[in-house]
């Protein structure tokens, strides 16, 4: 039954157990979120960390777009108003009449408000007319005009884009004069204000942030999304994009860094587009901010998903590490309730998976271990019951012996009484004395071998008690003082305080038997009982002047019938068992016996007892054995434990 | 007792508002200041809140506009501008009021100024330049004063037979003495004879038109100045009174009765000031703010007025009109 009590004390280790479960639940959990989440995050990082790559690179793509349509526009902007020009171009100032003239520049100048002076110089280089919307008319004044480039170019190339000039060094303008087709009709010159190019520009839809504007091949400022950045001619010039385009001419955005600094030092991602007449460039600014705002929401939205995947992976993980969990905690408080000793227990799984067959392995487990257990039980009971009829038998033997086998002897011993009577002669009677001597013998060796044998039966139990051995002491005194006395030996009992542990009657038994064998062989001088302490044990020693014993039969005479072989062999020697019954009481009670002789000078024998306490204590009475045990040592009066 | 309570109840409603004003010391003052009177300001306080509006501010929401008016006394102006700084205004904007301009540079060198001239503001000496001011202010330019001679020769063109054209002319103006010399070269030029008159208040108006009558004049060029942008009407009405065709400056003129007007939208340079006040509010230093200049000078022509009049206008002039009102 001892493991099962295991099995219990193992079972105690309840709460860390428990402990160790919560961690597994909680791992399973942690584990599962963090593979799920590692796995989004991982994916999301990665993908933000080229998508704000790819989207500045599209951005910067959408603008370059944006920034050839500007260019375009602002292109087919000088170019409209370059057609704007073109039919009153080809007319020679002499088709037609000078009135006919200021009606046509009269609604030319209507139809296109950037045009704030128009001349009419011809083939010679005379200014013909000027006319303007600040200033009067001027007819005829045939200013010579010849030498000046809008002149010069516009004749060999039939079109002249001059340089942007800024009228109260605030204004941009510039000055367009196209060629007519024929020579005659000589050029025609107008000034433009570029504060116009601003209404082209506003067209584009740039967003918040953004902004577009236009450089001279110089750097200078022409047009702005801020018409007061023209105005006070805010150089552009320097700024690292701007720089690089009108150095190295390349149209497309830097591959190295895509975002770059505006006026302001915003972050912006620019792009440039050059509007091909003028060699003009437009550039268009996006803050990196703004253009990335999209790839920041699509993050944001992200980064819910990532949150609603993190609660779902949650819930999910405690789902299955439920599930899991769940049965694992079954199984182990089932077989905690097997381990208790609860064979009974079933564990009840049905998860369908292997934990299921787990948990049937434990049932078939606990059924074994039921079967084998009640199978056991069967045996030990079989057993017990064998041993109990076995004792019965014995019992019965020993008073079926004590009884009918005394009774002839004690029948014996009256006939021999009687015979007494009946015989007068000496040699008689000497006979008579025999034979009532060998019945007395008898009967005594008859009490030791019954006693013997009912120790080796071990039918014998030691009842322990506390006792102060100076009871055992006086007994033996009054016991053997007069035996003493007849052979003329002193027998000294040395009186002591001590307790023992030990069963009385049978340290008792040994005493008188150690005590009867000193004062039987004792010839001389006498015998002396006393108790020493020696460690934690007392020990009792019986100390006689006998002839001793020789060191090689030291261990021989606890033996059945061995008798020292001596000088002195007299009737009243024993039966030589009184040793051999010390020896086995002594083993009974796990007392050492110790035997110190020299021969010649006496023997001293020696019991180790261990002590009492010295407080006697309230115990039951001292049960008696099942089995009487009869006294013995040339004792004839038996002791009943009653 | 009851009726009581309910009274204060009401005043405790009307007076929260004001409360929940009083609350926001945040909200910046902006000093309205002209030379002029508001009875006849209406459109250009119009034009200047439209555009303080485009740039985020109203008047009593997020903003507070306290108006100073002359009253055509400039005497006056340099106690209106003493008691703007003294309240410390966020900014001081003299739209169409140069003399308020001046007097308010004068005044301070810490609070933004933004004016409207119809002159030339370099010349005037308010700012350093076109492009960079410099200093507290800024504003727009309508270089109307420069559009004379165009003027004078529009209606010369109009009226081919005009030999005597009378220039009205505000004494008060910075300009008058550019105005008068540029108005006497371009009669030698156009071979007509000019006659300046003068007129610097309301009075002065009806004086002017007395010696116009006396004169003899066959046209009128009435030069750019705040006091004949709000005297339109009557100035209309005068001129209808006279039988004389005139030139005006700006479009309400016209509007108002005026036969011709050749210039810039004055209107539209009150509403510029309005922005650049509301940009200035926003943080913007107005020496980084260059002076604006209109791109577009409108010739209207009021055909009503032409015939009452008696006058057909030539095809030339008719062709040259942005509008015509008929």
């Amino acid at each position: 039954v001892n493991f099962l009590r295991r099995g219990s004390a193992a079972g105690k280790q309840g709460p860390g157990q428990r402990k160790v479960r919560g961690r597994l639940f909680l791992k399973y959990v942690a584990l599962f979120v963090a593979v799920v989440c590692l796995a989004l995050l991982s994916n999301d990082l990665f993908q933000l960390r080229f998508s704000i790559r790819d989207y500045m690179a599209m951005s910067t793509r959408i603008q370059q777009g944006q920034a050839e349509i500007a260019a375009a526009k602002i292109g087919q902007f000088v170019t409209e108003i370059e057609g704007q020009i073109g039919w009153i171009a080809h007319l020679a100032w002499a088709d037609s009449q000078p009135d006919e003239w200021r009606f046509d520049v009269a609604r030319l100048l209507r139809q296109v408000p950037p045009i704030m002076e128009f001349a009419k110089i011809d083939d010679l280089g005379r200014e013909r007319l000027r006319v303007s919307r600040v200033a009067p008319e001027v007819v005829g004044s045939l200013a010579d005009r010849s030498r000046e480039p809008s002149f010069v170019e516009a004749v060999s190339n039939k079109v002249y884009y001059g340089p942007v000039y800024f009228r109260v060094e605030s204004e941009p303008y510039m000055t367009l004069s196209v060629a007519g087709v024929r020579r005659d009709a000589g050029v025609s010159v107008v000034e433009l204000n570029l504060k116009f190019i601003r209404d082209v520009i506003a067209q584009f839809k740039l967003g918040n942030g953004g902004r577009a504007y236009v450089l001279d091949a110089a750097g200078r400022l022409i047009a702005h999304s801020d018409l007061t950045m023209v105005l006070s001619r805010t150089d552009f010039s320097q700024l690292r994009h701007v720089r690089s385009a009108l150095s190295g001419g390349s149209t497309g955005p830097p591959e190295d860094d895509l975002a770059t600094e505006d006026i302001n030092g915003r972050r912006i991602l620019a792009a440039h587009a050059e509007i091909a007449p003028l060699g003009w460039r437009v550039f268009v600014e996006t803050p990196v901010e703004e253009a990335l705002a999209p790839l920041y929401e699509a993050t944001r939205r992200t980064g819910l998903v990532l949150v609603a995947a993190l609660i779902l992976a949650s819930l999910a993980g405690l789902f299955l590490a439920r599930r899991m969990v769940v049965p694992i905690r079954s199984l182990v408080a089932g077989a905690a309730r097997i381990g208790s000793g609860d064979l009974g227990q079933r564990i009840s799984i049905t998860s369908g998976d292997e934990f299921e067959i787990l948990g049937a392995q434990f049932n078939s487990m606990a059924a074994q271990l039921q079967d084998s257990y009640a199978s056991l039980e069967r045996k030990v009971d079989e057993r017990t019951r064998e041993l109990e009829l076995a004792n019965l038998a014995k019992s019965r033997f020993i008073a079926v012996a004590s009884h009918d086998l005394r009774q002839p002897l004690h029948a014996l011993g009256l006939f021999v009484g009687q015979l007494h009577g009946h015989v007068r002669s000496t040699e008689g009677r000497q006979l008579v004395e025999r034979i009532d001597g060998a019945v007395l013998n008898m009967n005594e060796l008859f009490t030791v071998l019954l006693d013997i044998s009912k120790l080796d039966a071990g039918v014998l139990v030691p009842d322990l008690t506390e006792f102060p051995v100076d009871h055992l002491l006086k007994r033996m005194d009054a016991t053997f003082a007069a035996a003493a006395g007849a052979k003329g030996l002193s027998l000294r009992v040395v009186a002591s305080s001590a307790w023992v542990r030990s069963d009385s009657i049978l340290l008792e038994r040994i005493l008188q038997n150690l005590v009867a064998n000193a004062v039987r062989f004792a010839a001389h001088g006498g015998v002396v009982v006393g108790c020493r302490r020696r460690g934690a044990a007392l020990r009792i020693d019986v100390c006689d002047s006998g002839p001793g014993i020789p060191k090689d039969q030291q261990r021989n005479v606890f033996g059945e019938f061995y008798q020292l072989a001596g000088p002195r062999q007299d009737q009243h020697r024993g039966l030589g068992l009184g040793l051999a019954i010390v020896d086995r009481l002594c083993r009974l009670l796990g007392h050492r016996l110790e035997l110190a002789s020299t021969p010649g000078k006496g023997s001293r024998f020696a019991i180790f007892v261990p002590p009492g306490g010295r407080t006697t204590r309230n115990r039951p009475a001292p049960q008696p054995p099942p089995v009487p045990f009869g006294s013995a040592g040339g004792q004839a009066r038996a002791h009943h434990r009653r | 007792m009851r009726r009581r309570e309910f009274i204060a109840g009401l005043g405790g409603a009307a007076a929260w508002p004001l409360a929940a004003r009083a609350q926001q010391p945040t909200m910046p003052v902006i000093g309205y200041l002209t030379a002029g009177s508001p009875e006849v300001s209406v459109n250009a306080v119009v034009a200047f809140r439209k555009g303080l509006s485009e740039t985020g501010f109203v008047d009593g929401r997020n903003v507070v506009i306290e108006y100073r008016w002359a009253q055509n006394e400039l005497a006056r102006l340099a106690d209106l501008v003493a008691d703007l700084v003294h309240r410390r205004v966020a900014a001081i904007a003299t739209p169409g009021s140069v003399p308020a301009a001046v007097e308010a540079k004068a005044a301070t060198t810490t609070i933004p100024i933004v004016f409207s001239t119809a002159g030339d503001p370099v010349r005037l000496g308010i700012v350093a330049s076109f492009s960079r001011p410099g200093g507290n202010v800024t504003g727009v330019a309508s270089m109307n004063h420069e559009l004379l001679a165009k003027r004078l020769e529009l209606l010369v063109e109009a009226v081919p037979g005009a030999a005597r054209i009378a220039v009205l002319v505000n004494p008060n103006s910075a300009f008058t003495e550019s105005t008068v010399s540029e108005a006497q070269r371009m009669a030698s030029e156009l071979g007509r004879q000019i006659e300046v008159l003068y007129a610097g208040s309301d009075r002065d108006i009806d004086t002017a038109f007395v010696s116009l009558t006396e004169k003899r004049a066959d046209a009128l060029v009435v030069t750019p100045a705040t006091l004949f942008l709000n005297r339109r009407v009557e100035l209309a009405t005068l001129a209808a009174r006279h039988a004389i065709p005139a030139i005006y400056f700006e479009r309400a003129n016209a509007v108002a009765g005026g036969l011709m007007s050749y210039g810039p939208d004055e209107m539209d340079q009150y509403r510029q000031v309005g922005i650049y006040t509301g940009r200035i509010l926003k943080g913007e230093k107005p020496a980084d703010l260059p002076i604006l200049r209109p791109t577009k000078f409108e010739f209207v022509i009021n055909l009503k007025t032409a015939k009452s009049l008696g006058l057909t206008l030539p095809r030339i002039t008719l062709s040259r009109a942005d509008e015509v009102i008929e």
